[in-house]
């Protein structure tokens, strides 16, 4: 039994095949990258995850159950959590709101008005929010609101975290930043599906790539074999690889 | 606590006419709260009010004699909850502007099929139904409304309001931390046709006549959106406001003009839309920011 299991799952719109017979399997822990040219299926494989999108044939389980069908709130308390390529925040409320959303609706334990609170507020001195905590999220800058995502999804208590270009439209200080905290995140056991395409960040957060071509898979392995391997360079890489 | 005594006594020592007036105020700010329940959080417009007040009229008409006023309030308001989930299962995928005008069409469905059922089933069109005293409507509509306002400050104060305005801020980065949206949304809307349908039962004790084109009256679908735009829908109160303020002048405008009164009625609304956009409310926080 798998950790996350795809069995040949397929996701077409219209008469165009996004995904197309797709087997994967990943197993619990690490980072796992996502590459691939643009149109390559990479945020529909990551929506077909998450219950964003159903797959029109095949199916993806989680921890031994099928989860292919089941409504995102629900794949969501099963411990799959998001974060979305342009940021989806609860714009008009505060920070904290978004983050105790997160918290009340997503997490299977149930707590207390007082450790939640204090789990909250925890997450958001990790997150280095914590002097954030009472500002509209519409008010903060990118990278502010691309953490509070980062944490609302934490908040939810994932197994599996689903990463989609959290570091597009950053600025070389503020990658670092994220970057250290998708560590923390995996040291923490939890394990990481990274979508991204700066090629160093993949390449050095990486513990294993999985690369899509067209919807299908065209290579899979550590970062050091898909930088050799000839097919990736042939279809995205070119031939000066950039790192 | 004066205010308490004035309201409790007030149709002990005021004539009918004012105690009526009163009523009707309360009735309509039952109305634009238990739309902005729905409608603010949600973003959704419904143009069904009128639908579900009606309903709760009919409940009047059909339990009225049966059974003790605050039951059939009581059924009222159930009779329109049921139909609330209903009408959500079908059409709350739909998104704002298809829902305005299906909930609009639907309104009027449901006013011609009881036109209709009236004509060829039971052969007679409108109804007498039974009266109370001003003094009863009078009570009856001020708990109503009194439920209501408290239903909607517990609701904007919960867990669920926060929710709500959560699926209304991005329904998809909701769905993801875990909010079942449908379960609220289709909660939420049945929560909102609730009230409507015990104000109607409350309000029809007053008419002692009814027929389907007035219980439906696509008016009361239309007002309760006005007053809350004019109150302003982002704070609690925005609709209290809307609905009191607005319901007094065209109680006036009606007794002094009654054949300019929807035109004047008319330019102040077209003024408020255009200078003050966010409502009494906005132009009122907008002087404490500044």
């Amino acid at each position: 039994m798998a950790f996350l299991e795809g069995n040949k799952v397929s996701k077409n719109f219209g008469g165009l095949a996004a995904v197309f017979d797709l087997d994967f399997q990943v197993g619990q822990g690490g980072i796992i990258g996502l590459i691939g040219p643009n149109g390559a299926g990479k945020t529909t494989l990551l929506n077909l995850i998450s219950g964003s999108l159903t797959p029109s044939s095949g199916k993806i389980s989680f921890k031994g159950q099928v989860i292919s069908g089941l409504k995102p709130h629900l794949i969501c308390r099963k411990g799959i959590a998001r974060t979305f390529q342009s940021v989806k925040l609860f714009g008009n409320i505060t920070v904290f709101q978004n983050i105790f959303l997160a918290s009340v609706y997503g997490m299977r334990r149930d707590l207390g008005r007082v450790d939640r609170k204090r789990e909250i507020e925890e997450l958001l001195e990790f997150s280095g929010l914590a002097p954030k905590i009472g500002v509209l999220a519409k008010d903060l800058t990118i990278i502010e609101q691309k953490l509070v995502e980062l944490t609302r999804a934490l908040a939810t208590e994932p197994d599996l975290l689903l990463l989609d270009e959290v570091i597009a439209g950053l600025n070389p200080a503020e990658i670092g930043l994220a970057c250290k905290m998708i560590k923390q995140i995996s040291d923490r056991g939890i394990t990481i599906i990274m979508v991204e395409h700066v090629m160093s960040v993949i390449m050095s957060m990486s513990d294993r790539i999985l690369v899509l071509n067209h919807g299908e898979k065209i290579a899979d392995g550590p970062p050091e074999k898909i930088s050799k391997d000839r097919k990736v360079i042939e279809t995205y890489l070119g031939e000066d690889v950039p790192c | 606590m004066l205010i308490l005594i004035i309201t409790l006594a007030l149709p002990s020592y005021s004539p009918p006419y004012i105690v009526l007036s009163v009523t009707s105020i309360y009735m309509y700010v039952t109305l634009a709260v238990s739309w902005t329940i729905f409608c603010a959080p949600t973003g959704y417009v419904s143009l069904a009010t009128a639908t579900f007040f009606g309903i709760g009229i009919y409940v009047l008409a059909l339990l009225g004699k049966t059974f003790p006023l605050p039951v059939v309030i009581l059924f009222g308001g159930l009779a329109s909850l049921l139909f609330g989930v209903l009408v959500g299962l079908i059409c709350l995928r739909l998104s704002g502007f298809y829902f305005a005008v299906f909930t609009f069409g639907l309104s009027e469905l449901i006013r011609n099929s009881v036109l209709w059922w009236e004509h060829n089933v039971t052969g007679t069109v409108g109804r007498w139904i039974p009266s109370g005293s001003a003094g009863r409507v009078y009570y009856a509509m001020l708990v109503v409304v009194s439920m209501t306002v408290l239903m909607s400050y517990l609701i904007g104060r919960s867990k669920y309001g926060l929710a709500l305005k959560g699926i209304g801020e991005s329904e998809e980065a909701a769905e993801h931390v875990g909010i079942n949206v449908t379960l609220h949304r289709i909660g939420l809307f049945a929560v909102s046709c609730f009230f409507m349908g015990m104000s109607g039962t409350a309000m029809a004790t007053k008419f002692s006549y009814i027929d389907p084109n007035s219980a439906f009256n696509p008016l009361i679908s239309f007002t309760p959106v006005l007053m809350s735009l004019f109150g302003g829908v982002g704070k609690g109160y925005g609709p209290i406001i809307g609905a009191v303020i607005l319901t007094f002048i065209s109680e006036v405008l009606l007794s002094r003009f009654p054949y300019f009164y929807t035109l004047i009625y008319g330019i102040i609304f077209i003024v408020v839309i255009l200078f003050m956009p966010r409502g009494l409310v906005g132009v009122l926080t907008r002087r404490q920011q500044a």
